[in-house]
């Protein structure tokens, strides 16, 4: 037997009550002088014997009350389990993990894998001896210490679980289990225990290594992991990746859409459609992917067209499995009108195929020269000495290719373009002198790296080609899936090496086979700064020939122009969301439109400011899903996002039993899980309800009893 | 009422000007358009006339009436007022209880005194006797009206010492009485209930009327105590501690029997029996026996 909140027992010290009041009531005496006293006499000899029994009862009963009172609330459980019982009665002090990432959302059908761990747990807290100490952590892609410290207010911990959810996170069960280790450390004397729930998922016990060391260091500390009783990885499809394909989402353009759907199961997925929806429509596009051979991906193409500029959201779905949350997967877009793009050559003479900007300007406008009118992406060429007239805001970005020497007004301008939040690409060439560049007061802090001294490909013909894999920039990062092409073609016969400084913040986009930077990025102010190492004209290189040259300066402009407009529109679950807005809208209030919520709108606070700008910020993304933001009185979307989960969550498999066997106490997971927990709690009982209601039935037979002695008498 | 049972004061009953002032101011209010003697009995002045019936006694016929109109008529007679009035007061211990402050002896002395009162004031004669074991004080047989002063300070400086003895203290007075006479006795009767019997059946052996006024307090009639109390016996009785409420019902019973028991007592020995409530207003029951007698009386 046993008390789940022992404390509570100190309560019952209150049946002495009744026994003071009665032996108060003895002291308490009246006297008085009383002449009729052979009557008193008579009465008190018929009756003391009957007042002496009736006394005795209704204190019995008194006591009693207060006695099952205390029982009650101090939750008295039995167990006939004998050892068992006395095993399982000694207090502990135990740390609670709670998996609660997605794949604990998975159901089989009547219940998820965190409800079954919810139910373990409580089972588990029944059981516990009573002193136990109980704390509970949540284990998300942060640890979630909701009752920090081990306390003995079980029921606290009861509630606290009850309130709990899984979340769309990952969790990572060896940062868990270092803070709980740490937690624990304080406590001496009593049995200390970490127990943690979780489906086993592999992602989140990536360090067993490093938990098997931890518990090496605290000897005093035992690992339980509970088993849920998952015997194996579930059979899982799920989106894993969609984004745009093409760098620019304009208005009136076809554009297209990669869905990646992954099988994590073990049989091969077949038939499976895939369909794109735009904002809360239907489909606009759909395509079945024959099959998906386990442990594979299949990356698939859809295409919408917008009609009107402006953020939208998108997403795709793949019929319903176990584990709905990754059976769809959105994204947020911003569609452009139109995109202005100044072009400063070096050279403006000679044909127009020897022009520094010639294949830059065309590889800007893929189309034919009969429907530039009406692509959304206009070049505009500029003279270096009209730099300092020409009207620099109306472009969202300035190429630069072979330009020798910017004066000090142009570079002035350019320079207050870049900090105001402007782009500029800068490609050398044959007539650019590094040190026009790199020692500039202006142009010099603007460059991401310093333009070295001129090399040929003769000299180290190997070093000139670019990367050929392991592309991790956004820009470059089509191009790790060899179907889209190689860019490992791409040859320099000339070319500045970028020298970057120790403690630059430059990013690199492209590099050459030898791991040198062929193309890397800079912030400046608010804007960015793009320099190639080579021209843009096939003087130095075949890049602009190269058949990836339009898709990656597309990409280029794409991602500069989406850096720009709204920042990331794509963030991880319980990630802060915030994006520019027109300055107008500053102090509006601002409702969401979020993932299931059937187009309807609640209020999200409103417009802030922030450094001047106008900034709508959320921070309720812990549903995966589009959310679409709109303002009273505005007939489209004033900033769009997606919370899109961590793809590895899709991934069910199940780290090995031995591993798990492994970690910790060196216990089989079967011995120290609820299922060893659980035979406890199924001759286990709870009996607070049944003293309740025994004090309900005293209370009401003593007041009976009362009033019936009372009249008796 | 309330205003008379005020008068009632404890401090005042024990001095004898105030005793005389509150038992004036209660006789003289029953007083007020009364003409008639509520103590009837001995007639020797001729009242009225009224037909015979089947049991009357011949000696009152009217013979000369008869004589004159062939009819038969009784005489009937006001009472004479030469009688003795023998006030036999409790003063024991027992008499000394008092809920309130006003004690059953305070009660007993103002009652007496109103009689007293009312007796010397109709020309009649008062014997006043105060007893417990014995009679403690006596005030030998008066009808001087002057003497009241005096039966007033004597009632009103009496003080209780001792037990009861009232069945030997009624058997003594038995011996001494002469001609005809009213004993009224003012006690709580806490006594044994045989002896007190016979020495009441004693003394309406030598024909002499009875009237008990049994006074009690209302608490020893309702017993409405709470909490735990130790009682301590007067008259000696024993220490008993209880929980009154507990008991309350069974008390009840048993004083309540005790009660009748006295009452029928009185009915088979053909006396007045009149229950004294000292919480109940002096003036309310004394005027409630007067009228009751003087409707008795007159049939």
């Amino acid at each position: 037997m046993a008390f789940l909140v022992p404390a509570v027992l100190a309560g019952a010290a209150a049946v002495a009550a009744p026994i003071a009041i009665h032996l108060l009531n003895k002291t308490r005496v009246k006297v008085v002088r009383w002449a009729a006293t052979r009557f008193l006499l008579e009465s008190l000899e018929k009756n003391q014997r009957r007042l002496r029994v009736e006394d005795l009862i209704l204190l019995g009963l008194r006591c009693s009350f207060i006695v099952l009172l205390a029982l009650g609330f101090a939750r008295f459980v039995s167990n006939p389990g004998g050892s068992q019982e006395s095993a399982n009665s000694a207090p502990v002090v135990a740390v609670m993990l709670f998996d609660q990432s997605a794949s604990m959302g998975q159901s089989d059908g009547f219940q998820t894998r965190f409800d079954q761990a919810k139910d373990a747990a409580g089972k588990l807290i029944d059981g516990m001896g009573s002193g136990s100490q109980v704390a509970l952590f949540l284990i998300g892609h942060r640890v979630n210490q909701v009752v920090p410290r081990p306390t003995s207010n079980l029921p606290l911990v009861r509630r606290s679980l009850e309130m709990a959810e899984p979340t769309h996170e990952t969790s990572d069960m060896g940062a868990a289990i270092r803070l709980a280790l740490e937690t624990l450390k304080p406590f001496t004397g009593a049995k200390k225990e970490i127990i943690a729930f979780s489906d086993g998922q592999a992602s989140a016990w990536q360090d067993t290594g490093e938990i098997q060391k931890l518990l090496a260091e605290a000897p005093d500390v035992s690992l339980n992991i509970v088993d849920l009783g998952v015997k194996s990885g579930e059979d899982n499809l799920a989106i894993t990746l969609l984004k745009s394909e093409a760098g620019v989402l304009a208005a009136g353009q076809l554009s297209g859409f990669l869905v990646e759907v992954s099988n994590f199961g073990t049989a091969p997925a077949s038939g499976v459609r895939v369909t794109l929806a735009v904002d809360d429509g239907a489909p606009v596009d759909e395509s079945m992917l024959e099959t998906v051979e386990p442990g594979k991906s299949a990356i698939i193409r859809l295409n919408s067209r917008f009609a009107k500029p402006g953020y939208y959201t998108l997403r795709a779905a793949i019929p319903a499995d176990r584990m709905p949350v990754d059976n769809d997967r959105a994204v947020a877009v911003h569609v452009i009108d139109r995109l202005n793009v100044a072009v400063v050559e070096g050279t403006v003479t000679g044909s127009k195929e020897n022009r520094d900007a010639y294949f830059l300007a065309n590889a800007l406008t893929p189309v034919a020269t009969s429907r530039r009118a009406d692509y959304y992406l206009k070049v505009e060429p500029l003279a270096p000495s009209s730099l300092q007239t020409a009207d620099l805001s109306r472009q969202e970005m300035i190429f630069l290719t072979n330009v020798p020497k910017l004066d000090a007004n142009a570079a002035a301008k350019l320079e207050e373009y870049v900090r105001e939040g402007g782009s500029l690409v800068i490609f050398p060439g044959s007539k650019v002198q590094p040190a026009a560049y790199n020692d500039d007061p202006v142009l010099g802090p603007m460059m991401p790296a310093k333009l070295g001294v001129k090399k040929e490909s003769g000299q180290d013909a190997k070093s000139s080609a670019w990367q050929a894999r392991g592309y991790s920039h956004p820009v470059a990062s089509l191009w790790n899936d060899p179907k889209n092409g190689n860019l490992g073609t791409v040859r320099a016969t000339e070319w500045f090496p970028l020298v970057l400084t120790p403690d630059s913040a430059a990013r690199t986009i492209m590099k050459y086979a030898d791991d040198t930077p062929a193309v890397v990025e800079g912030t400046y102010g608010k804007g960015r700064v793009v320099l190639f190492s080579s021209s843009a004209t096939t003087d130095w290189n075949n890049l602009p020939i190269h058949p990836n040259f339009v898709p990656f300066l597309q990409r280029l402009v794409g991602y500069l122009s989406a850096e720009k407009s709204a920042g990331s529109l794509v963030i991880a679950p319980g990630a802060v969301f915030q994006s520019r807005v027109p300055g107008d809208l500053a102090k509006r209030e601002v409702s969401v439109i979020t993932p299931g919520s059937e187009g309807k709108s609640r209020p999200a606070g409103k417009v802030e400011m922030v450094n001047q700008d106008a900034v709508v910020r959320y921070r309720e993304t812990a549903q995966p899903g589009p959310y679409r933001f709109v303002v009273a009185g505005a007939d489209k979307p004033v900033a769009a996002l997606a919370v899109q989960m961590d793809p590895k969550e899709s991934d069910l498999r199940m780290v090995p039993r031995s591993d798990l066997a492994a970690i910790g106490s060196g216990k089989a997971p079967a011995q120290a899980s609820p299922s060893a927990a659980a035979p406890p709690t199924k001759v286990r009982r709870e009996f607070w309800s049944f003293f309740i209601g025994c004090a309900i039935l005293v209370a009401l037979l003593e007041t009976a009893l009362a009033h019936r002695f009372s009249f008796a008498k | 009422m309330s205003t008379r049972k005020s008068l009632l004061d404890p401090a005042s009953i024990a001095k004898g000007e105030a005793l005389g002032l509150i038992a004036r101011g209660i006789v003289e209010g029953y007083r007020v358009g009364e003409h008639r003697s509520p103590f009837h009995g001995f007639a020797i002045e001729f009242a009225q006339h009224r037909e015979y019936t089947v049991g009357d006694d011949l000696r009152h016929l009217d013979w000369k009436v008869l004589g004159r109109t062939d009819r038969y008529y009784i005489k009937q007679y006001e009472q004479d007022t030469n009688f003795v009035a023998h006030l036999v007061v409790d003063g024991s211990e027992s008499m000394t209880y008092g809920s309130d402050k006003l004690t059953k002896l305070d009660y007993a002395k103002a009652l007496a005194a109103c009689l007293a009162y009312l007796v010397l004031g109709q020309s009649d004669a008062i014997a006043v006797n105060i007893f417990d074991t014995e009679v403690r004080d006596r005030f030998e047989r008066t009808d001087n009206q002057g003497k009241i002063h005096e039966i007033m300070h004597r009632l009103a400086r009496f003080e209780s010492k001792e037990g009861t003895q009232t069945a030997s203290v009624l058997n003594d007075l038995a011996a001494t009485l002469r001609s005809r006479s009213i004993v009224i006795l003012i006690s709580d009767l806490f006594d044994d209930e045989e002896s007190l019997q016979k020495s009441i059946e004693r003394i309406r052996f030598h024909g002499t009327e009875v009237i008990v006024f049994h006074v009690l307090d209302p608490y020893e009639i309702e017993f409405p105590f709470t909490g735990t109390v130790k009682f301590v016996g007067l008259e000696g009785g024993p220490e008993l501690e209880t929980v009154p409420a507990s008991i309350r019902k069974s008390y009840l019973e048993s004083f309540g029997g005790y009660c009748k028991r006295m009452r029928k007592m009185c009915d088979r020995s053909s006396c007045h029996y009149v229950l004294c409530d000292t919480g109940v207003p002096l003036d309310v029951t004394l005027g409630e026996y007067l009228a009751f007698r003087q409707n008795h009386l007159s049939r």
